[in-house]
């Protein structure tokens, strides 16, 4: 019961840190070119090879952490925060404001976030903020649904009315007690989402609609490793493509985890 | 004496590794009301619940009960399935986690009853009847309605009705007045004792409110911890109670000193079973202990018109 | 000290919940207002507690009565609540319960703070090593104490029980009757006690106001009203309460 989290938690921990210490980690420059040395196999030089320019796929694949991280993380962090803070004040002003707020979530979540991103960077341009920023904003409604839906029940117990009648204002009652009570919530949500983002993120740039080449980035690794694929030389797209799986089911399988952990002290 | 109706012979429940019950030795002869009083975690309801075997999962039992001679947990599935549903009926502390929201109250009354093979119409004539008889006004009207239409205290008749549709010989109740208003509760218990009489049914009736139990039982049993403490007539309740801890909890109440005066209370919370010291497992609390108390474990002997669990002789 | 006139509650849908109630509690009194479900008696106590407004009728507290200002009428009226379990914050100490409140409402510095609320756990019997620990740590009968605490803590003139202490076990229930009786003698706060008890009432107040369905059935001092009451459901509502002796009747039959 308790091995799929720690392994979980450790594929995700290695995975940060990869990403973090990428410089340092990666044996070559990630976009070092080297025309002669195209499709080397798996040696102790490249230890999973090079791609069809000769770059040294391992440092790219680590690399390639970064931005397939930071976009994902961007995204849950600008989408929890949004999404916490109209979820909370729907909840605690009610009426009119909440019914506002909650037909707005409905409509924005009428929208499949990726077709969302996929029309935005179509629309605006390819790179990384507008997918990053189009996808964030078809987060929201995803994170501020569960999050009011908590809110609210949250807000009728009786500590929340102690509160009030404590003369506290609904400022210090909303961050100081209605927040961190909603925080482990909070943050199952986004380590789910982390998830679902970054397979989104992974298929734009699979599309050609977010990070251009020669950037070191999974999903645009996949794609790039399509053409070898046909010359038989299979191990770009391979490689990228574990790393995303293995990377979202481990986070995935931590929220899952984590939610189980919090289930009783929400309710 | 006759063969006891029901007869928990030193009932020990554990869930897991957690003691609920440590001990637990009662008589419920047929026709007799015996209450079973405690304060939470007691196990009281524990005790309730081990008669239909509706423990919950993971518990283990050892010690018997036996209903009617046999014993509950040797029981096939369709012996037990049976003994649920003729011979034992159980009425809860809220009604509407008893009904079925959607359905009618004619139609939760029928069901038992079209279950022992009574035809539709029949069936309903004796859901009309089962309704007057506890005091239910307006009764074609009630069969149609549905239990978000009527308060609590009807609702609870209502049950009651039921519970009775199958002319039980054992009455379980769980706390069935605590969710109810005072002048409810008191028509609700006046039923139910009513009831009980004419249809000569027994009844173990578990409450916190020892009052209470004692206006509907012939027997007081006091649990704390885990065990019965004591046992006495319910007439003798504030004459003859001896275990300090029964004492105390007849002497906290608040309508018992004058106004101003303080209540007598127990130090400490109640405890649990798995938290009992060696000895008496009130010892820890009780303003009389000796040494012995905490290292001996008292026997419920027979003491006066009742029995208690105490080493010492407390004068009253 | 806290004068009601006239209130009337009417919610959304044209509900009656308050309707023409009319109390008063002295400086340093204890009322209670008694009745059974549905009979207004927690909407009143709400509305004096700022938790609802009134349709109409006026609430005088120390005499002013505009009290707009949360943080000074909080000062003044405090509330503890029926349920022990759910009415502190699961994720904050019993000491830093206590210190926020002070904090809110009184000048003390942090030395003088941390004081204060050992000060206030002694006040309702609370050992000062539990002022680390979390709500899930405490009984029932501890919650109890540490929201009492809380409703002290900034130096009310008025604090309403609203059922403080119906869901606690009876003995708990007697330590904690104790302890309202002594703290009111120790800090002269008023009391304005919201029960279906009536042997709780005859233990902790001075005069009682039986409610029933909104309206006000009769009033007066506990002695009297208790031992001669005048209305027919106060001596129906007497007369339910278990006692030695008590034979149960149904001839109380209501629609």
């Amino acid at each position: 019961m308790t091995k799929v989290p720690v392994a979980a938690g450790t594929v995700c921990l290695v995975v940060v840190c990869v990403a973090i210490a990428a410089p340092w980690l990666a044996p070559h420059d990630p976009n070092a070119v080297n025309p002669l040395n195209a499709y080397a196999p798996a040696s102790a030089q490249h230890l999973l090879g090079t791609d069809d320019l000769g770059r040294d796929l391992l440092s790219r694949l680590i690399h390639g952490a970064r931005t397939s991280l930071t976009g994902p993380l961007i995204v849950v962090l600008a989408a929890g925060t949004v999404g916490s803070t109209l979820a909370i004040t729907a909840a605690w002003f009610g009426g009119w404001f909440d019914n506002l707020i909650s037909r707005a979530l409905d409509v924005l979540f009428a929208f499949p976030g990726l077709v969302l991103a996929i029309t935005v960077a179509a629309l605006f341009g390819t790179g990384f903020v507008t997918p990053v920023a189009a996808l964030s904003l078809a987060f929201v409604p995803v994170i501020a649904r569960v999050m009011r839906a908590a809110a609210l029940r949250e807000r009728s117990l009786p500590y929340i009315e102690a509160l009030r009648v404590q003369g506290f204002s609904g400022w210090h009652i909303c961050l100081r007690h209605l927040l961190p009570n909603l925080a482990p919530l909070l943050v199952v949500q986004a380590a789910i989402g982390f998830g679902y983002a970054m397979i989104d993120l992974a298929a734009i740039s699979f599309l050609g609609l977010g990070l251009q080449p020669p950037s070191a980035d999974w999903g645009l690794m996949i794609a790039n490793g399509q053409p070898s694929i046909l010359a038989g030389f299979p191990q770009q797209s391979v490689a990228a493509a574990v790393a995303v799986v293995v990377t979202v089911v481990a986070f995935t399988a931590l929220a899952e985890r984590l939610a189980r952990r919090f289930g009783g002290d929400l309710r | 004496m006759s063969m006891p109706l029901l007869r928990f012979e030193s009932l020990r429940v554990r869930l897991g590794e957690r003691p609920i019950l440590r001990d637990v030795t009662l008589d419920v002869h047929a026709g007799e009301a015996v209450g079973l009083v405690g304060e939470s975690g007691s196990g009281k309801s524990m005790t309730v619940k081990s008669v239909v075997r509706q423990l919950p999962e993971g518990a283990t039992v050892a010690g018997k009960v036996r209903f009617g001679g046999a014993d509950v947990h040797a029981m096939t599935a369709a012996e037990l399935r049976r003994m649920r549903s003729r011979e034992v009926a159980m009425v809860f502390q809220d009604p509407r986690a008893t009904v079925n929201p959607v359905r009618t109250v004619g139609d939760f009354l029928t069901e038992v009853l079209r279950d022992q093979g009574l035809g539709r119409a029949e069936a309903t004539r004796r859901a009309a009847g089962l309704l007057a008889e506890v005091g239910v006004d307006h009764v074609e009207r009630r069969l149609g309605q549905r239990p978000y239409e009527l308060s609590g205290g009807l609702l609870q008749r209502v049950v009651i009705a039921a519970a009775l549709a199958g002319e039980p010989r054992l009455i379980l109740a769980d706390e069935p007045t605590t969710a109810l208003d005072v002048t409810t509760q008191e028509e609700v218990v006046a039923i139910l004792n009513e009831q009980r009489h004419r249809r000569s049914a027994a009844l173990l009736f578990i409450s916190h409110d020892l009052e209470l139990a004692a206006a509907v039982c012939d027997r007081i049993a006091v649990m704390y911890a885990g065990e019965i403490v004591e046992i006495l007539p319910a007439g003798r309740l504030h004459s003859d109670a001896r275990h300090p801890y029964t004492r105390a909890l007849l002497r906290s109440r608040p309508g018992t000193v004058p106004p101003g005066e303080r209540l007598e209370t127990v130090p400490g919370v109640p405890q649990s079973a798995d938290a009992v010291p060696a000895g008496c497992v009130f010892a820890d609390r009780c303003p009389h202990a000796e040494e012995r108390c905490r290292s001996v474990r008292p026997a419920l002997l027979a003491i006066g018109p009742g029995s208690a669990a105490c080493h010492l002789e407390v004068p009253c | 000290m806290l004068e009601v006139r006239d209130l009337r509650k009417v919610f959304k849908g044209g509900f009656v919940a308050v309707d023409g109630v009319s109390f008063s509690v002295p400086a340093g009194g204890s009322l209670a207002l008694v009745g059974e479900s549905g009979s207004g008696k927690t909407t009143c106590a709400r509305i004096v507690t700022g938790l609802e407004r009134a349709t109409s009728g006026t609430v005088l507290l120390n005499g002013a009565t505009s009290l707009a200002d949360r943080r000074h009428r909080a000062s003044v009226v405090q509330m503890v609540f029926q349920d022990p379990y759910q009415s502190l914050d699961r994720r904050q100490t019993v000491r830093s319960c206590l210190v926020e409140v002070l904090r809110h409402h009184t000048a003390l510095d942090r030395p003088a703070r941390e004081a204060r609320a050992g000060e206030l756990l002694d006040l309702v019997g609370l050992d000062r090593r539990l002022g680390e620990a979390l709500p899930r740590a405490l009984s029932g009968g501890q919650r109890q104490r540490v929201a009492i605490a809380r409703a002290l803590a900034p130096g009310p003139k008025l604090l309403v029980l609203d059922e403080a202490v119906a869901a606690l076990d009876v003995s708990i229930q007697a330590q904690i009757l104790n302890l309202l009786v002594d703290a009111r003698a120790a800090t002269g706060v008023a009391y304005l006690f919201i029960t279906h008890d009536l042997s709780v009432v005859r233990h902790v107040c001075e005069d009682v106001v039986v409610m029933s369905r909104g309206a006000v059935v009769e009033s007066g001092p506990v002695e009297r009203v208790l031992t001669e009451p005048s209305a027919e459901y106060t001596r129906r509502l007497i007369g339910s309460v278990p006692r030695p002796g008590w034979v149960p009747s149904r001839a109380v039959s209501r629609g």
